[in-house]
């Protein structure tokens, strides 16, 4: 059996894709490459170094039960 | 004050008061097994609140917990007008979560007049199929909350039997005009694989609606900020306070006894833990879970202490539902963000980060594998 016939059959019946049952949420190399060579040239703001917790875009405390942001935890929080 | 923000000037204080430990539903993942018949009066509730509303300071914000909120409406109505004729030197918020199913014309009347004291946050599953699934019950004026507050995001609890449902619920609440908060529910039982080959489907059903209807407010699944996880690669945090449990934030019960939450309470707890949780909850550090050591998205990657003691008797001991959920709804967003930033012609500085932020963590994501915990 050549090598090619051996990969059809292996196609259709042999399952090896059990660790990527998300594969249509990865992002491709390809992807990553072209944006990279993209922002090649763009200059980056300079920045402090640290990106605080509470960043830019906070999201809802996902404990769901919260205390609606008044204990000012480290986590990013918002509207109960 | 945006939207999806609280900073310190808005909320300076929050209390909890457990108000009633009875609720007229049984959700499928409710965390309170045995239902008591215990409420609190309108007398202890007064004398809660009072020293706090004494305080020369900000904004108070009083939730109401429970067990279902509108069973304790009784005690609520008096209360609010009560706080509302009185002459604080604070301002002050109550707030009140609740399953909607209580409400009468009435009631509806009320809560409109005083909207600007109480709120009411609305939990809804999504479709109304998903709604009846979880909760038995859709017969709910759901657009009586979104028309008195319209800010006020509802809660939307997904489980292994609703994931399948997901996005056409967000889709659906949206389309009614809401805010939504999904959230996947903290149980004892974990997620399989094939939940998460399902939420991954929804994940990417979301994207595509978004793509096409970018004038919807984004789920809080969509919003990440990807150069604080690439700094947490570079800086990995051991230490982090996930809540407000135990740290400024107390929930008053029925006796006017405080506790760190209301799950960790007799609301939930028997008696020798509700005991001794205040005590363990002030000598348990602010550590992360060991397992978590070195993952980049732990600042934003959701947990509960409270459950976490529950089912798993240690308040930083964390499931593998969550981190699995965390780690796909990064590769969302990422995907969301790459799709975006192909299509624009010129990019920014902060898209410059973006893309370099999104380089690291697609390679993190692609050597790292996520156990499955117990």
């Amino acid at each position: 059996m050549s090598n090619g016939v051996f990969k059809f059959i292996k196609d259709i019946f042999i399952d090896d894709d059990d660790d990527d049952d998300d594969d249509d949420l990865e992002t491709s190399d390809e992807d990553v490459d072209s944006l990279t060579l993209k922002a090649e040239d763009i200059e980056r703001d300079e920045d402090n170094g640290q990106i605080s917790f509470k960043g830019l875009n906070k999201k809802v405390c996902a404990t769901r039960h919260g205390c609606q942001g008044a204990t000012d935890c480290d986590y990013a929080y918002g509207d109960y | 004050m945006s939207e999806n923000s609280c900073s310190s000037n808005i909320c300076d204080e929050a209390i909890g008061l457990l108000m009633t430990y009875q609720c007229n539903l049984s959700c499928k993942y409710c965390y309170i097994h045995t239902k008591k018949s215990k409420a609190m009066s309108l007398d202890m509730a007064k004398s809660i609140i009072e020293p706090f509303l004494l305080k020369d300071q900000g904004l108070l914000n009083i939730a109401f917990m429970g067990g279902e909120t509108l069973l304790a409406i009784d005690v609520i109505r008096p209360l609010v007008e009560w706080a509302e004729n009185a002459n604080w030197r604070r301002r002050f918020r109550f707030f009140g979560s609740t399953n909607g199913t209580l409400l009468s014309e009435d009631l509806k009347l009320w809560l409109t007049e005083h909207k600007e004291s109480i709120r009411l946050g609305l939990s809804y599953d999504g479709l109304p199929s998903s709604q009846v699934n979880n909760r038995g019950d859709d017969a709910i004026d759901v657009d009586f909350f979104l028309d008195t507050w319209p800010k006020q995001a509802i809660q939307m609890t997904i489980n292994r039997e609703t994931v399948p449902q997901m996005a056409d619920g967000i889709i659906y609440l949206l389309k009614k005009g809401a805010k939504v908060h999904p959230n996947v529910a903290f149980e004892q039982t974990q997620w399989g694989k094939q939940d998460f080959s399902e939420y991954s489907k929804q994940l990417n059903k979301l994207i595509k609606f978004y793509s096409e209807n970018d004038e919807y407010p984004l789920i809080s699944q969509f919003i990440h900020n990807l150069g604080e996880y690439a700094y947490n690669l570079q800086h990995p945090i051991t230490e982090f306070e996930v809540c407000g449990m135990g740290h400024g934030f107390q929930v008053y019960d029925v006796d006017g006894l405080s506790y760190p939450c209301h799950i960790l309470s007799p609301l939930v707890l028997n008696e020798e833990k509700a005991n001794s949780i205040s005590e363990i909850v002030s000598n348990t550090p602010n550590a992360i879970d060991g397992r978590c050591e070195g993952c980049p998205y732990i600042t934003t990657c959701p947990t509960c202490a409270a459950c976490n003691f529950i089912y798993r008797n240690d308040i930083n001991r964390r499931d593998s539902t969550h981190c699995n959920v965390m780690r796909l709804e990064v590769k969302a967003f990422i995907k969301k963000e790459v799709a975006r930033l192909k299509k624009k012609e010129i990019l920014s500085s902060d898209d410059a980060r973006e893309i370099d932020a999104i380089k690291e963590l697609v390679e993190y994501n692609r050597t790292h594998h996520y156990p499955q915990w117990e």
